[in-house]
């Protein structure tokens, strides 16, 4: 078969691809980190996404060129999975590494995925990195939590290296797959704007075999620390996600991952005392900085009872995100948006 | 034929296949042509099947078909007949599209600002869709790739006709084509894209609902086998993307 050469396109091993919105603070950092890497610098290159941006994103990623094998392109702000579809179609690399714009990549990242796809060569194979708190946040109460205990953020200690894992574990922001199968199979769809995106898309990729390995010497480092109302926020904009996801598959492993088909009694347990639940849970988050930030020892049952309350708010903040996304599908009164004390 | 109100100078050609037995859009089509404000709008229609015209098409269908014919064998027909010189651009429309309100005179806007000679609008996200590349990315206005589709809708640009026409009967339905253009205009330093910002709904029929798969894709092979073509990967990419 003849086949045209892409002109001036040779075509990198991974393509890392990060999707930012107003985190030019952040988004430094992990272009810095990209810098470091141990694989060759014709081998990968850089896609950065900007969603939207009215902060100073754009000059910051400039900044780096010449540094980088590095690409910006500008979308008007229309959510995280529109974003990386834009990016997956402008990545020319045989491998996408989805990154987030505010962890910092180790300088092993980039190798460490392809080195590790090389070992499951197979189309439908997808590889998960592992993701560790930095040192400065790795203390922090709630992200500690987040991680290690309720696993609201990740769930790495229940993990095991090199064996198949289903479509719940391709984590946005830590996860690479190969160009090729999404061109055939599928992308994100742009119905998410945060939340399931990549859950959703793996999902429908199981149906042609896909599969995630986790790789744990894929390091990423998260620097930003989510504070209490932050997280509650995030949750229910995960439980809306949820929502939208469960109404698109009505498979029954979806509806036990998305956990709407409990929400409903969930929430009649929840609900009457959701402010009182954020309330209690915030106030029990501040004492227990405060103590830490006066050197002051956490007892055991302190810390017990700070994890049952962030458990509860968590939870509940989740079950809010579902319940209200779906009267607002039925015109029923939206009861608002999450607050946290 | 039938042309805008409007004073217009340039001309735009539209030209498609409609099933006159089958449920269609034609008409609506055709009134969302006619309506631009900015360009003289022709159309040139073939039916294909035994119902006649729909009303306010009699005049627009200029070829009338029983026996099944491949679509752009059908449009070589038509498109022999009527000189091309005049036309700005050339439309391919199918006859299962709803297009946005005031389309024509935006997307050519587009095409204008982003100097797109071969292109397509993206197709929305309810649409039936075969390559993810052309459905609708929010938040552009257009891009520039290295694809485009050989329907619903497509456009030529007069300095692209050339490279493009007559379609090649080798692949009759099509097939493709949309491996084959993006070297051809490329070979000649022209960009062929996609506009997001005027997205048509591709959601009456499914494609290849209507004919036989096997041959179509039998077709498409030989056809690429001895043509310089690119690779799905190479095609699906974006180039070049634009906001406002």
């Amino acid at each position: 078969m003849m086949k045209a050469k892409a002109r001036g396109s040779s075509s990198p091993a991974l393509s890392a691809v990060v999707c930012t919105l107003n985190r030019a603070d952040l988004i430094g950092q992990m272009l810095e980190s990209l810098c470091k890497q141990t694989l060759d610098r014709d081998a990968f290159e850089v896609v950065v996404v900007d969603d939207g941006s009215k902060d100073p994103t754009r000059e910051v990623v400039h900044g780096f060129e010449g540094r980088l094998p590095l690409r910006y392109s500008f979308q008007r702000n229309a959510g995280l999975a529109s974003a990386r579809n834009h990016g997956v179609f402008l990545s020319r690399g045989r491998l996408l590494l989805f990154l987030d714009d505010d962890d910092v990549a180790d300088p092993a990242l980039l190798e460490a995925h392809v080195r590790a796809h090389l070992r499951h060569p197979k189309e439908s194979m997808g590889i998960l990195g592992y993701t560790r708190l930095d040192p400065s946040i790795a203390a922090d109460p709630l992200m500690h939590f987040a991680t290690e205990v309720g696993c609201f953020l990740f769930s790495y200690p229940r993990l095991k290296p090199g064996v198949p894992l289903d479509f719940g574990h391709f984590w946005g922001g830590r996860s690479s797959c190969k160009r090729s199968f999404l061109i055939d199979h599928g992308v994100f769809n742009p119905v998410f704007r945060f939340g399931c995106e990549d859950i959703e898309l793996a999902y429908r990729l199981s149906r042609h075999d896909f599969k995630v390995v986790y790789e744990p010497e894929a390091v990423l480092t998260m620097v930003r620390r989510v504070d209490f109302a932050g997280f509650c926020r995030r949750l229910w904009r995960q439980g809306q996600s949820n929502f939208i996801f469960s109404r698109l598959h009505d498979a029954p492993e979806v509806q036990r991952w998305t956990e709407v088909k409990e929400a409903e009694e969930e929430w009649a347990r929840f609900g009457p005392a959701y402010e009182l639940l954020l309330r209690s849970a915030g106030q029990l988050d501040r004492l227990v900085r405060m103590r830490a930030e006066a050197g002051m020892a956490v007892p055991p049952e302190e810390t017990a009872l700070l994890h049952r309350a962030y458990w509860a708010a968590f939870r509940a903040a989740k079950f809010k995100g579902i319940v209200d996304k779906a009267r607002e599908r039925t015109g029923a009164p939206e009861p608002g948006g999450p607050r946290a004390a | 034929m039938s042309g805008s109100t409007a004073e217009a100078s340039s001309r735009v050609l539209v030209a498609g296949v409609y099933l006159a037995d089958r449920e269609n859009r034609v008409a609506h089509i055709a009134a969302e042509m006619a309506r631009s404000a900015r360009w003289k709008v022709e159309q040139r229609w073939v039916a294909l099947g035994e119902s006649p015209p729909p009303p306010g098409l009699e005049a627009l269908t200029v070829l009338r078909i029983s026996t099944p014919t491949p679509k752009f064998a059908l449009l070589n027909r038509i498109l022999e007949a009527a000189s091309l010189a005049p036309y700005d651009y050339l439309l391919v429309c199918d006859d299962d599209v709803t297009l946005p309100d005031g389309f024509l005179d935006r997307y050519l806007e587009f095409l204008g600002e982003h100097d797109l000679a071969l292109a397509q609008p993206a197709r929305t996200h309810e649409s039936f869709t075969d390559h993810p590349i052309v459905e609708q990315l929010d938040g552009l206005d257009a891009r520039r790739t290295r694809f485009v589709e050989i329907g619903p809708v497509f456009s030529i640009r007069r300095d692209a006709m050339a490279l493009v026409l007559p379609f090649d009967e080798a692949s009759p339905m099509g097939w493709g084509y949309d491996f084959v253009w993006p070297v051809v205009l490329e070979e000649v330093g022209k960009h062929i894209g996609i506009v997001d910002a005027t997205p048509v709904a591709h959601d009456l029929r499914k494609p290849v609902a209507l004919y036989d798969h096997g041959s179509a894709n039998a077709a498409m092979k030989a056809y690429l086998a001895s043509r310089p073509h690119l690779s799905k990967g190479e095609a699906f990419t974006i180039l070049e993307a634009y906001a406002r």
